[in-house]
């Protein structure tokens, strides 16, 4: 009945008691995270353990069966996820998704025209308008180079950094992260890594992620959730989790700590 | 008045039925496929004429009729068989647009090469022997034809749920249904399997024809109404769901039968409130999938 | 801010094919060919410009749901049908001029396209199709069942007046009203609202995610499709001095789909091209043939196995292998 009240952390995204059920199965049970303002915060669970669900629920994809959802102060539970898109709250999909028929620089500039609430108006002219914003943006994820070509016929990274730069567009304060290095090289991977830490360290955007590659979590996350067959396991600093004997055992496999 | 509401309800129910049988051919190939066939309304055209000519040829009704229920869903199969592994195969990677314009030009085939073999008289089929009376329903007469129609739609609405859950053929067309992508995983026949749902799908199109025939008139442009209404049945049931066209059709045919007592040249705008109203509070359909 | 020159946002677009400068020089020398046509041509060929010209503004507006928004909806004509009828029924009952009520049939259109809109763009693809089908259906058989205001089907006689009544003046009617159309058209593909509608098309679920409502969008290009389509209607009808239902049939709606992709969907000027291909194709054939479905049947058969980019589409693809072959 009586949603409970956000608390007063400077928490910028909390999810309170989520559950969500498809049918029978029980994506989430109960799962509580708050994300804080500025922070690189991971999680993590073996496959099935509700961390895309999770993401989807806080970017609106999916709707939660109980719980809330609160950016800032703001209830956003039921505000369906272009509206988040608008607020603040960009995302990254597992496969990369961007507008593989559209130039690099029109698929920002479209995220900008997007966010602006230019697209609204059938006879503003879409031209050259935000040429300079698009080209920065590009550069900002060091692919401002590539701007005249499809975005189809980028490499995987490439891509990558065109999703960011598009999620970039609306000047975010929070992103939600599907795998941001599934599928890449090593050197790709770092320069996506180097995009991460330096939004979340010099414009103080929250950055939530999941992923599968360990060292990577262990070395750039501040804060890290571990999840498990749709419950939140445990939540600490990298070095908290790395010592929970509960997350050796039921994510590492038993008895198994070579890689933690 | 009541009574002839009911009566009015269940002459629906019988027309219903036949819809039932066309629009369950048309949710089987959607919901495999993935495609709105328009050639649907043309199959049972054709079965249609075919019953006229093969109900002429044998000379006696019965016999005649009997033969016509044997003869032209088969053909009918075969002809969608034929249009699927020669025409549709070729196109299946096309986006939908192509598929949508390959089944509708098919339309105007037929339609034209019906004018072209049977002219564009409006022909009759009698009924057979027995049951061309009437049996007397809370005082009324009420034609044993339709009674008949009203039973053989509820046997084949058995046979079929018979078929999509006894037999392999049927488990891969509901796991078609369910899940497009896994099918070809399965190590199933995708080739085959298409084929043969759209021969299915066609012959039901087709015995919707046959048994249509001796109530309605066989002429040319009964193609369009049953495809539109079939299309109606297959939104309001969910897609690929047998059951929900037999729900669908039913509701359908007995909204549109009780509408022309009130309305009767708007009749068919009572079978589109109800489309509306499943479409506000179950886009996918009463019995369909939530993706 | 940067030394270089920044690299334009749009690439030449079809850079390989025209720049912007021939490219006006041949659309103005149509436009003035168009405004010459009355002088050379005969009637009975006038006729057959005006009908084209109505298919082109009729596919146009089509083409920016299947080929912009990448809507297949196969209920278009029901707009388009209601464009004629709001000429006919204003013209009937309130005895307003047909240009008036030309004026007057976007707007009527556009607020059916909005109701039928509103519950068709819950859905998407194949089921779009069927049910924007199906609600065309419904708007076609209200008009054939509303004798009082409709006429049912035996149609309702719509008047021009006497300066319309030359073929001459009705073809430079016809011709000034599409080309504005078609302009505003032209603006609005090119607009900002036009990209998002490409982005929807391209990626719905990143257009979601860059803030776009996308059933809203769906429903704007929708609505205005709808809008032009009864403007191409309201000229129909002073044509042919009658609104018939049959201006509603799906069969009718089949039709800008097919101009679209025989003219090819990805360009503005493909649809005209496909409305040229059609009109002309239609008319050889009804001329000619007994069965003029059949044949015309086998005729989209064949485009859509053996041409998939339409007959425009190879007539480009040909004109490039040429071209290569010359360099």
């Amino acid at each position: 009945m009586t949603a409970p009240s956000p608390s007063p952390s400077p928490a910028i995204v909390s999810v309170t008691s989520v559950s969500m059920h498809f049918g029978g199965f029980r994506a989430l049970d109960d799962v509580s995270i708050d994300l804080q303002r500025g922070e690189i915060h991971a999680i993590i669970g073996p496959n099935g353990a509700g961390k895309s669900t999770l993401l989807n629920v806080i970017s609106g994809l999916l709707r939660p069966t109980r719980g809330d959802v609160h950016y800032g102060d703001q209830r956003i539970t039921h505000v369906p996820p272009h509206r988040r898109a608008r607020l603040g709250i960009a995302r990254s999909f597992q496969i990369t998704s961007i507008f593989t028929g559209f130039t690099v620089h029109q698929n920002v500039q479209l995220a900008l025209l997007a966010q602006r609430g230019d697209c609204r108006h059938p006879f503003r002219l879409t031209g050259e308008r935000y040429r300079d914003e698009a080209h920065e943006l590009l550069a900002r994820v060091q692919i401002a180079g590539m701007g005249a070509r499809m975005g189809g016929e980028l490499a995987a990274g490439d891509r990558k950094r065109l999703e960011f730069a598009i999620a970039l567009a609306g000047d975010p304060q929070v992103l939600l992260l599907d795998e941001p290095t599934a599928g890449m090289s090593g050197a790709e991977r770092e320069i996506v890594v180097g995009i991460i830490r330096s939004l979340s360290a010099e414009r103080q955007i929250s950055v939530l992620f999941t992923e599968h590659d360990i060292d990577m979590v262990f070395d750039n996350a501040h804060r890290i959730t571990v999840m498990h067959q749709g419950r939140r396991l445990v939540q600490g600093t990298p070095a908290a989790v790395r010592s929970d004997p509960r997350v050796r055992d039921v994510y590492l496999g038993e008895g198994d700590d070579a890689h933690v | 008045m009541m009574d002839e509401i009911l009566i009015q309800a269940l002459s629906g129910l019988s027309r219903g039925m036949v819809l039932f049988v066309v629009a369950s051919g048309l949710t089987l190939i959607f919901g495999t496929m993935r495609i709105a066939n328009f050639a649907h309304g043309s199959f049972y055209m054709l079965a249609a004429f075919l019953t006229y000519s093969v109900a002429t040829m044998v000379g006696d009704r019965t016999w005649g009729f009997l033969a016509a229920l044997c003869l032209a869903p088969p053909i009918v199969a075969g002809v969608g068989a034929l249009i699927e592994w020669g025409l549709l195969k070729r196109i299946a990677t096309r986006p939908h647009q192509y598929q949508l314009i390959l089944t509708y030009a098919i339309t105007l085939i037929v339609a034209d090469g019906i004018k072209m073999l049977w002219g564009s008289d409006y022909r009759t089929v009698a009924r057979p022997a027995g049951l061309d009376g009437a049996i007397t329903i809370l005082d009324m007469p009420f034609p044993t034809y339709n009674a008949m129609l009203i039973l053989v739609g509820v046997l084949i609405a058995v046979g079929l749920h018979l078929l999509l859950t006894r037999t392999r053929f049927g488990k891969t067309i509901r796991a078609a249904v369910a899940d497009g992508e896994m099918i070809g995983a399965l190590g199933v026949n995708v080739q085959r399997l298409f084929t043969g749902v759209f021969a299915l799908g066609a012959g039901l199109a087709g015995l919707g024809g046959v048994l249509a025939a001796p109530v309605g008139s066989v002429s040319l442009g009964i193609d369009s109404s049953i495809i539109i209404e079939s299309f109606a049945v297959i939104i309001i049931g969910g897609v690929g769901n047998v059951m929900g066209a037999l729900i669908g059709a039913v509701l359908i045919g007995v909204v549109h039968a009780v509408g022309i007592l009130f309305v009767p040249k708007l009749a068919i705008a009572f079978v589109f409130i109800a489309l509306c109203a499943v479409l506000l509070i179950r886009p996918q359909g009463l019995l369909g999938r939530n993706t | 801010m940067t030394a270089q020159p920044l690299p334009p946002l749009q690439p030449a677009a079809g850079s390989a094919a025209l720049s912007m400068r021939t490219k006006t020089v041949i659309v103005g020398g149509l436009i003035i060919g168009l405004y010459l046509l009355p002088f050379v041509l005969g009637e009975s060929y006038l006729f057959l410009s005006i009908d084209f010209l109505i298919m082109a503004l009729f596919a146009v507006s089509y083409n920016l749901l299947l080929g912009q928004a990448g809507m297949l909806s196969f209920g278009h004509a029901a707009y388009y049908g209601l464009g004629a009828y709001t000429v006919a029924i204003l013209f009937n009952k309130l005895a307003v001029p047909v240009y008036i009520g030309l004026l007057a049939s976007p707007f009527i259109a556009g607020a059916i396209a909005l109701a039928v809109g509103w519950f068709a763009v819950r859905v998407t693809g194949m089921y779009f199709a069927m049910l924007t089908l199906a609600f065309g259906q419904l708007l076609h058989t209200v008009v054939m069942g509303w004798y009082g205001f409709t006429g049912g089907d035996d149609g309702l006689p719509v008047m021009p007046p006497d300066w319309l009544l030359p073929a001459r003046n009705y073809y430079l009617f016809v011709l000034t009203v599409t080309l504005v159309s078609l302009a505003a058209l032209r603006l609005i593909t090119l607009s900002a609202f036009g990209t998002a509608l490409n982005a929807i098309r391209e990626n719905r679920q990143r257009a979601i995610f860059v803030g776009l409502g996308v059933r809203n969008y769906e429903l704007g290009a929708f609505v205005i499709a709808g809008a032009f389509a009864g403007i191409a209607g309201a000229m129909r009808a002073p044509l042919q001095q009658m609104a018939f239902p049959s201006l509603l049939h799906w069969s009718q709606s089949a039709e800008p789909v097919l101009m679209a992709l025989a003219g090819g969907i990805y360009t503005f000027a493909g649809p005209i091209v496909g409305a040229a291909i059609f009109v002309f194709t239609n008319f050889v054939i009804t001329t000619y043939s007994e069965y003029p479905l059949l044949v015309f049947g086998v005729i989209v058969l064949l485009v859509v196995l053996y041409l998939p980019g339409g007959v425009a589409g190879a007539v480009i693809a040909a004109w490039e292998r040429l071209r290569r072959r010359a360099r």
